[in-house]
């Protein structure tokens, strides 16, 4: 795997600081990094997701899906009891490698393969299209990665690589910050 | 009846062109070819187009013990299965043995494969067909309860096979004479406690199917399965033919499959007493019905599975009745794990030059590997023969039987319908796709 995480960001990790004041009774917030560390750039929203974990506060239920079926997804997904999911995955959106974006599910359109199920072709789309008929109703936020090459590697492609030497930092304070507004948000309703 | 009559002649004069495109997931892709010419089957092909993807290749030069994580990869869903095909299949290379408490833990491994690879493929896959929709989504909607349970009953099997092997797909705990990390014994019994609660879920399934009516189709063929003295042969056992009540050892497993090639296929076919024989499910019920579970049994009874039973859309049906019957064999066989004091075995072994081969029974029959270490322990021979290019030419030859049989009671629609299903029946790798398929008439 090529390293991605340069020392200033490790730096920055810990002098960020946690914006709550005090912890919610139980989580609110669930933070899920979906992806495949032998499918290249899929991995990066595990890797995301596994350096920050420490930096977050217990309103926070963090968990790593990785490797996970699309049926596996969906059983999950209708587990999860908080009110709120966060998704962090590499997501094609016609962006540049490596540039992320955050978005509400009302504001994309996933892909859904609708009547075209496979153990193979069934994808995320199609996990939570199931979870929705079953009745998940949970609002999801989704922190997308663009990715370049999602072809068998154990590591990223390096036009992702190159990006992200200098945009991985921006990139996981971003991630963090929008967090940290979801629960001040609910902090702020509860108050 | 003058009119009937008429209809009758009229459609036994079809002339019908179905072309089934990309029937995928056969590790690659495959397709259905059908030509009737005024009532005449002129040609009938299932045809497999796939690459070859050589593993067989892929170990050789490699020491013994990494030959199983690597052919692992062969499969997303019998990943098991093919880990400890090759296992097995190294041990008897390198005249190694295994203790009691290793043979336990595999078997509970190979069963939790079972389970999940049989809910995903008989509620998520083959049972739409059967309630006239052409997915789960639709299904799921007008049965959110089932459904629920089916991905309640696939998560259980995920979390065992993860506390078992470490991790639900590729697992990395078991290794040659034993396993790297043993499991741990508090997550060992969370799992029996939940595979009792399973049972009710599963009584509730087995409702729903012996509501379901299957199609009215038989064809006797030769029935392979493993068989062994002391149990519902799926770890271990002989290779048993229904044609001639007999078994033979593993180690005649080329005399079982007879590989050859057709010009459709890229996949390699097999035959044995006969022009065709099938693995699976239904094999395995048909020949070794008496060592099921007595629970599984009696939901062969209420799903009216009477053996032998030769109708292959059925196999479903035995998926079921297997699905049972691991349940209570997993309960069985935790139970007596955890009756015992667990030990970590010595994984230290000495690489010899040898060949060596298994077979075992995964979720769509059996698989036989072989390897060969040269006198440094280097492999330098492989093989593994699957289930579903040993099942190919059987599906071909139902086909074959069932056309000119449905001909004139079916539109070409729904001939088209019935072949999907009774591909998809046979839970090969392409069924995981089915329901992808274009259908093109002429």
């Amino acid at each position: 795997m090529i390293p991605v995480f340069p020392a200033l960001f490790i730096c920055w990790m810990y002098i960020l600081p946690k914006p709550l004041n005090k912890p919610l009774s139980k989580p609110y917030l669930t933070l899920i990094a979906i992806g495949n560390r032998s499918m290249g750039d899929d991995g990066i929203g595990l890797i995301v997701v596994e350096s920050i974990k420490k930096q977050l506060s217990d309103d926070i239920d963090v968990q790593i899906w990785e490797n996970m079926d699309a049926l596996s997804v969906t059983a999950e997904l209708l587990e999860i009891q908080t009110p709120t999911i966060v998704i962090v995955d590499c997501a094609d959106m016609g962006l540049n490698a490596g540039e992320s974006m955050w978005f509400k599910q009302s504001e994309c359109a996933l892909d859904k393969h609708l009547n075209l199920i496979s153990t193979h072709g069934f994808g995320f789309a199609d996990a939570l299209a199931l979870a929705e008929t079953l009745g998940f109703k949970q609002q999801l936020f989704f922190f997308a990665i663009q990715p370049s090459d999602t072809s068998f590697d154990s590591a990223f492609n390096n036009e992702i690589s190159e990006t992200l030497k200098n945009n991985t930092a921006a990139m996981c304070k971003s991630l963090l910050l929008e967090l940290y507004e979801l629960l001040e948000l609910k902090q702020l309703k509860q108050q | 009846m003058a009119t009937n009559s008429r209809s009758a002649t009229k459609a036994t004069k079809k002339t019908v062109h179905i072309k089934i495109d990309h029937v995928t997931r056969l590790e690659g892709h495959g397709s259905i070819l059908i030509d009737v010419n005024k009532g005449t089957v002129e040609n009938l092909k299932l045809e497999i187009v796939e690459a070859n993807r050589f593993f067989e290749n892929l170990v050789k030069g490699v020491p013994p013990h990494d030959v199983p994580q690597i052919v692992s990869r062969i499969c997303g869903i019998c990943c098991v299965g093919h880990q400890l095909a090759a296992i097995k299949a190294v041990e008897n290379a390198l005249n190694l043995s295994i203790s009691p408490q290793t043979r336990l833990l595999r078997v509970l491994l190979n069963e939790s494969q079972f389970l999940q690879s049989h809910a995903l493929h008989l509620y998520f896959l083959a049972i739409p067909d059967y309630v006239g929709v052409k997915s789960i989504l639709p299904l799921a909607s007008s049965h959110p309860k089932l459904i629920k349970k089916a991905l309640k009953l696939k998560k259980l099997a995920n979390d065992f096979t993860t506390v078992l092997g470490g991790r639900a797909l590729h697992p990395m705990m078991p290794t040659l004479i034993g396993w790297r990390k043993l499991p741990d014994r508090n997550k060992l019994q969370a799992l029996l406690e939940r595979l009792h609660e399973s049972v009710q879920d599963i009584e509730e399934m087995v409702d729903f199917i012996a509501q379901l009516k299957w199609p009215d189709y038989e064809r006797e063929t030769e029935y392979v399965s493993l068989r062994h003295p002391n149990e519902y042969a799926l770890y271990e056992g002989e290779i048993f033919s229904s044609d001639t009540g007999n078994s033979v050892p593993e180690s005649d497993y080329r005399q079982v499959t007879n590989e050859f090639t057709v010009a459709h296929s890229t996949a390699k076919w097999s035959r044995w007493n006969r022009a065709s024989y099938m693995v699976g499910a239904l094999a395995r019920v048909n020949n070794n019905y008496e060592q099921l579970f007595p629970q599984a049994q009696d939901i062969a009874n209420t799903l009216n599975l009477k053996v032998p039973c030769y109708n292959p859309y059925k196999n479903n049906l035995a998926q079921m009745v297997e699905i049972v019957h691991c349940t209570y064999h997993c309960i069985d066989t935790l139970e007596q794990l955890l009756a015992q004091d667990l030990q970590l075995p010595d994984l230290q072994y000495q690489s010899s030059e040898g060949i060596g081969c298994s077979a075992i029974e995964v979720p769509r029959g059996i698989l036989f590997h072989e390897y060969g270490f040269d006198k440094n322990g280097i492999c330098n021979h492989a093989d593994a023969v699957i289930p579903t290019s040993q099942n190919i030419n059987n599906i071909e030859h139902d086909m074959k039987h069932f056309v000119p049989q449905m001909l004139p009671l079916m539109e070409k629609d729904d001939l088209a319908s019935h072949m999907e299903m009774l591909l998809r029946a046979y839970d090969p790798c392409i069924s995981c796709s089915v329901h992808m398929l274009d259908v093109h008439f002429a």
